[in-house]
């Protein structure tokens, strides 16, 4: 069989497909059978197509159904076409092995692929794309002599992605009209603007793990913990990422680990209370090491906080006086609610780190800032008469020489754009962002900017219809 | 800008003023030209702080006198606002030419707040700073240091015993950071600067506790003149601080700390004599001339002081039996005792305090007489034994009060012994509790030392009940409405889920099944319609638990997840803090989040939501107190019998201005704008309507008083349209935003060419 770059075969299975003897191939891409010896796939399976695998329950014969997502639905199964291979070996224990390596790869995908699909539809913030081929053009210098290796990969995926360019620069370069750099020295922007978006990451999800059991046919439950749920559990709760390392595989397998996992009073804390009952040594010492911490409010640094809302200033001023509370409005005496709050935030928290990164730094009160962010919260901004906003003139240390340039390009009928007026020219390339507020905090301000330029950078140039005849600058004003 | 009210010149740091805040200031002026009372309510987030200062500052420093601004907050935060705001006013005076010649303003506020001292500082826990810094600066500490070389003293403590007070300070206006500022630069003590300063200054800015709880009132503002002015800003629920100030818990935990620390009293009486009975003699000596000079002491060592004393006791002998040490201690013991055996009672005991009076002496034969003096000889003798670790002692100290509280009044207290913390539990945890009823007794001194106090926030509706609880008489009482050019916050009252099931928060219902699901539903949709941050607040902690609880069973929060980050509030303040924190940087992020949290809890008081952190608010439910306490209950019972209030009455009035203060977090400024939901049933009747305040219940419409979720979601989506279009500042003009010109036309007095303007005027 022949691979595709970046191939390569994960299971391998002699098979029957449509009564011909053939090879089943897995790889980390697609699934691929190839009838006898030859090597093009009679049936080939991407794996963003493929849905679920089913197997019959005979004893008889070992066969696998590989059932395809229906075109043009997200994840709806069609059964139609949907390809059989048959396992003929006479060792039928044998081949109901080889056949169980093949269900669990395709269910492992089609379970990878339902959990971003829920969560990708219609969160506000879709799971980061784990497969994107993540080409760092950030430190690229573009338009160097001679182009670098990453330029001319960058050029190839610019070409791939876009069609039209890719027409042009077939029309242009490789009928030899103009040389390759010669052709992107002109484009330039578009290879920045390109390597500045295969940079930008989404976020992560906000999605709580919700580890929902799938209910089978005789009434019994099944969880399933692909590698990457397990990471996601070992992120929220780093306690049982402990507890793993501690027990797995010496102590308990990691299947029994999972399955004591979702049996444990740990992971089934703020269900309703009957659901679990028993201890368990393992995740009961997860359940105390995690109230341990969230209970150890001490290590709260409080020094990061934005003075307003740090509420133990005001709980320090005055010494507690009065009545105790009345019990409603006291925390309940069983935990299991109380850790279930303190969960979310964590949970909530974890989120935002991962998109704020260490800028939490920055925010240790010094002294302006305390002001500044006081005056924020105390000034009424439309008592005052809107300030008129601050730009930068433009210094022409000669303006009869500046204009007459152009006036006496207005008798040289070359060029007729010259003739407009320099204010309504100014107009049409004015664009005024108030760039003072709205993007103060929202990330890299200077990339959203350079984002920004190459937008409007492109869109001049679209506006401008023939880009080779501006160069045509008329001789007079060289002259002047 | 600069206009006149009356004769008088107000600079007000704005170009424009909202005609609210100008009637605001005329509403103050009237109230302070006749020295009486008021009480006004003015929107939140139109500017109340600043047009009171603006006025009080500009009356101050214009009619002789110079009366004395002391201004009262509920949390630190907004005391630093508050602060905030006068530096720019006085800022703003200065650039207009306004001299306010030796002018100062600062605020006040706990050790723990502004500690400079490099180790004492690092102290997490607000009492143990106090000791720390107790430790170094006693007056009789400092005198051994004098003779005994190795004790360590507090330089920033010491350097400022050299100055003379008028000199500590220059001028000017601090903030707490400019305080500790100041201090670190000049190795001063800012927390003892400030309490030295506070003679000299115009301006002093507070927490409630400082006026109203007796103990600390004692310290820092007894000094002031009859004609300050006391402002309560905030103060809606100025007759729960009042009550809490009087009201003190005993629990076992209590006796048994106090009787450690009786017996170590014990102990140090006994050494004492051995070493040197002088100080004991002296002691007696001078209680039996009377308590006041007993404890004419230093005010550093005036520590432990009692509980409102009324004058004349302070000068009488204190009794016989319990002036020596030793006698005392003995009585203390046989008081803990006493206290000690009732709390092995297995039933509810609720009396007067005669009544409990009358018990001890027919047990104890301890009478009346020294219990009322029980706090003050307390303090002496801590004192006398020269005592500064007095978080020890912080138990035998309620103990104490205890004593002297109910002792000294006969009405408006009640004593209630409950062995169950409630009905179901069957673990005694028993608690005596001591409860002042009546608001008004905390407050009194307070209304009649001054000439003027001012009562004012963004919810006081229904405003004739304060003045029956708190039983003084306002010269000026007014509610501002909100004149806007648009309509920029939406009041919605949703009844019915989107299945057309009632919802609402009603003890007998908010736990079915159908409710749940619906306030379910109605958080995902409105987080699902509403960019950045949203608050939903709930009625009681046990609720908010409880619902989060089934939500997360029943997948309600996977839904809300996929919008919104979501933050809880916890008991803890410091976690809480940091879940605040991370909920703004989610907002400012774009990720948007929802905030739940409790409509007394402490997020509900003084954190503002205003702008992209809160877009909207939901009430889940009304949040009535708990009616089955017992304290509640007894407290319902006063109030009818003293003042006439119905029990429902007070009940909704109650639970209505938690309400609005929740939804009234939502709002600064009139370019902000948000939207208020009441999920509740209840809400679209007559008699909460009539509660809310007018602001808030002008905007209701019989459309918007009923609605399902699903209507709701409609009317929110076009309001979030129509105040995403670009806003017009211009359009504000004269209809919520008074130039000169425009106050002129509506009668006042504008400065452009004043009198011409007068002329016109009396000519038309």
């Amino acid at each position: 069989m022949i691979l595709l770059p970046g191939e390569n075969i994960k299971q391998s299975s002699k098979t029957a497909y449509k009564k011909a003897e053939g090879t089943l191939y897995f790889t980390n891409k697609r699934l691929v059978w190839c009838k006898g010896d030859e090597q093009t796939p009679t049936v080939e399976l991407a794996h963003e197509t493929i849905h679920s695998p089913r197997v019959n329950k005979s004893d008889t014969k070992v066969m696998l159904k590989v059932i395809t997502i229906a075109p043009g639905t997200a994840n709806e199964p069609s059964e139609t076409n949907a390809p059989v291979f048959i396992w003929k070996q006479e060792n039928k224990t044998e081949a109901n092995d080889e056949r169980t390596k093949f269900v669990t790869e395709l269910s492992i995908l089609s379970t990878r692929r339902t959990h971003t699909a829920s969560s990708g539809q219609k969160s506000a913030a879709p799971t980061p794309n784990q497969n994107t081929t993540s080409n760092e053009y950030n430190k690229l210098k573009i338009g160097a002599a001679p182009a670098s290796a990453d330029e001319i990969k960058l050029r190839q995926e610019v070409l791939s992605k876009n069609g039209d360019l890719a027409k042009v620069h077939k029309s242009l370069v490789i009928s030899g009209l103009v040389t390759e750099d010669e052709f992107w020295s002109t484009r330039k922007h578009i290879l920045e603007t390109y390597a500045i978006q295969s940079q930008l990451r989404k976020g992560e999800s906000s999605a709580w793990l919700d580890l929902a059991p799938q209910n089978l046919e005789t009434g019994n439950f099944k969880y399933t913990i692909t590698p990457n749920v397990a990471r996601h559990i070992f992120k929220e709760y780093p306690q049982v990422k402990r507890a793993y390392v501690d027990n797995v595989p010496h102590v308990v397998s990691e299947k029994e680990f999972w399955k004591r996992f979702v049996a444990s009073q740990f992971f089934n804390r703020g269900r309703s209370a009957d659901a679990v009952k028993g201890r368990d040594k393992i995740f009961d010492k997860c359940t105390q090491e995690e109230d341990s911490a969230f209970n150890d409010t001490k290590q709260i640094n409080l020094a990061f906080l934005t003075r307003l809302l740090d509420l133990t200033r005001t709980e320090e001023d005055a010494t507690e006086t009065g009545n105790a509370p009345d019990f409603t409005m006291r925390p309940s005496k069983t935990d299991s609610k109380l850790a279930l709050i303190r969960r979310f935030n964590h949970h909530s928290q974890l989120v935002l780190q991962t998109v704020l990164n260490s800028k939490r730094k920055q925010l240790a009160s010094d002294h302006n800032s305390t002001d500044k962010m006081l005056e924020e919260a105390t000034v009424l901004e439309d008592l005052d008469i809107p300030q008129p906003e601050k730009k930068v003139k433009l210094n022409v240390k000669d303006r009869s020489r500046y204009f007459s340039s152009l006036t006496a390009d207005d008798a040289n009928k070359q060029s007729k754009k010259c003739a407009l007026d320099p204010a309504e020219v100014r107009a049409a390339l004015d664009i005024s962002f108030d760039i003072s507020r709205p993007l103060d905090g929202c990330g890299n301000a200077q990339k959203t900017m350079s984002t920004l330029s190459h937008a409007t950078h492109r869109l001049t140039l679209q506006k401008r219809p023939n880009r080779i005849q501006e160069l045509q600058i008329p001789d007079d004003i060289n002259v002047a | 800008m600069r206009f006149f009210i009356d004769d008088l010149p107000v600079i007000f740091p704005y170009d424009y003023v909202y005609p609210e805040q100008y009637q605001y200031m005329c509403g103050l002026k009237r109230s302070l030209d006749s020295k009486g009372h008021a009480m006004l309510e003015m929107p939140s987030g139109t500017g109340k702080t600043v047009s009171l200062l603006s006025l009080i500052i500009a009356y101050q420093q214009f009619y002789p006198g110079r009366r004395k601004l002391v201004y009262c907050s509920r949390t630190v935060p907004e005391i630093d606002k508050a602060l905030a705001e006068l530096k720019r006013l006085m800022e703003y005076r200065q650039s207009h030419g306004c001299i306010d010649e030796n002018f100062i303003g600062l605020g006040l506020t706990s050790r723990k707040n502004l500690c400079v001292h490099p180790r004492v500082s690092m102290e997490r826990k607000g009492a143990v700073v106090d000791a720390r810094c107790r430790e170094m600066t006693a007056s009789w500490v400092r005198n051994k240091a004098q003779s005994v070389g190795n004790i360590e003293l507090c330089g920033y403590f010491e350097k400022l015993q050299d100055i003379e007070s008028s000199e500590l300070l220059p001028h000017g206006v601090y903030t707490l950071e400019d305080l500790t500022d100041y201090g670190k630069a000049n190795g001063m003590c800012p927390y003892y600067l400030s309490r030295r300063v506070i003679p000299m200054a115009d301006v002093i800015i507070y927490s409630f506790h400082y006026m109203l709880d007796p103990k600390v009132a004692e310290l820092v503002s007894k000094e002031f003149e009859k004609d300050s002015i006391v402002v309560f800003d905030e103060a809606h629920n100025i007759d729960s601080i009042c009550i809490d100030s009087l009201s003190i818990d005993i629990n076992e935990r209590t006796l048994r700390s106090s009787t450690a620390s009786v017996e170590r009293l014990g102990e140090r009486v006994e050494e004492m004599k051995a070493q040197n009975s002088e100080k004991l003699r002296d002691e007696y000596d001078r209680l039996v001339e009377g308590l006041r000079d007993a404890l004419a002491a230093r005010d550093e060592d005036l520590v432990l002081s009692n509980p409102i004393l009324p004058d004349h006791v302070l000068h009488e002998a204190v009794p016989g039996n319990i002036r020596k040490a030793e006698h005392f201690v003995r009585f203390l013991k046989r008081f803990i005792e006493y206290l000690k055996a009732r709390m092995r009672v297995m039933h509810v005991v609720a009396e007067t305090t005669p009544s409990f009076l009358k018990h001890i002496r027919e047990v104890t034969y301890i009478e009346r007489k020294p219990l009322r003096f029980c706090a003050e000889r307390l303090a002496s003798l801590v004192r006398t034994l020269e005592i500064t670790d007095l978080e020890e002692y912080g138990a035998l100290a309620r103990v104490a009060s205890f004593a002297t509280l109910c002792a000294t009044y006969d009405t408006g207290f009640m004593v209630l012994f409950e062995p169950y913390e409630s009905d179901q539990s069957t673990i005694p945890n028993p608690v005596l509790h001591l409860a002042c009823l009546d608001a008004a007794i905390a407050i009194k001194p307070v209304f009649q030392r001054f000439h003027t106090v001012i009562i004012t926030s963004g919810t006081l509706s229904p405003m004739e009940m304060y003045p029956r609880m708190l039983e003084f008489a306002p010269v000026v009482q007014e509610s501002f409405t909100m004149t806007l050019a648009r309509q920029c916050f939406a009041p919605l009252v949703v009844t019915r889920g989107g299945d057309q099931a009632t919802i609402s928060s009603k003890f007998e219902v908010r736990n079915d099944p159908a409710v749940v699901r619906n306030y379910g539903n109605l958080l995902i949709e409105v987080s699902r319609v509403v960019p950045d941050g949203i608050v939903a607040f709930f009625p009681s902690y046990l609720y908010m638990e409880s619902i989060v609880a089934m939500w997360n069973e029943k997948g309600f929060l996977t839904e809300v997840w996929k919008h919104k980050l979501i933050f809880v509030e916890t008991p803890d303040a410091a976690e809480t803090s940091v879940a605040l924190q991370n909920y703004r940087a989610a907002c400012n992020n774009g990720r948007g989040a929802v905030l739940l949290s409790v409509a007394r809890g402490k997020v509900s008081e003084g954190i503002d939501f205003d702008h992209n952190f809160g877009r909207a608010v939901i009430m889940f439910g009304i949040p009535y107190q708990y009616t089955e306490s017992r304290i509640l209950k007894a407290r319902l019972e006063f109030m009818r019998e003293a003042h006439q209030i119905r029990e429902n009455d007070f009940l909704t009035f109650d639970a209505l201005r938690h309400a609005s203060q929740c939804i009234g977090r939502v709002l600064r400024g009139k370019t902000d704008y948000g939207l208020m939901v009441l999920a509740d049933k209840r809400y679209s009747r007559a008699d909460k309507r009539s509660k809310l305040p007018r602001w808030i219940s002008t905007c209701l419409t019989d459309v918007s008083t009923s609605l399902s979720t699903d209507m709701a979601i409609d009317l929110m989506r076009k309001f979030l349209k129509a105040m995403a279009q670009p806003f017009d500042l211009n359009s504000q003009l004269g209809i919520s935003m008074w130039t000169n010109e425009h106050i002129i036309q509506h009668g006042g007095r504008g400065d452009i060419a004043a009198t011409s303007a007068m002329e016109v005027d009396q000519a038309s």
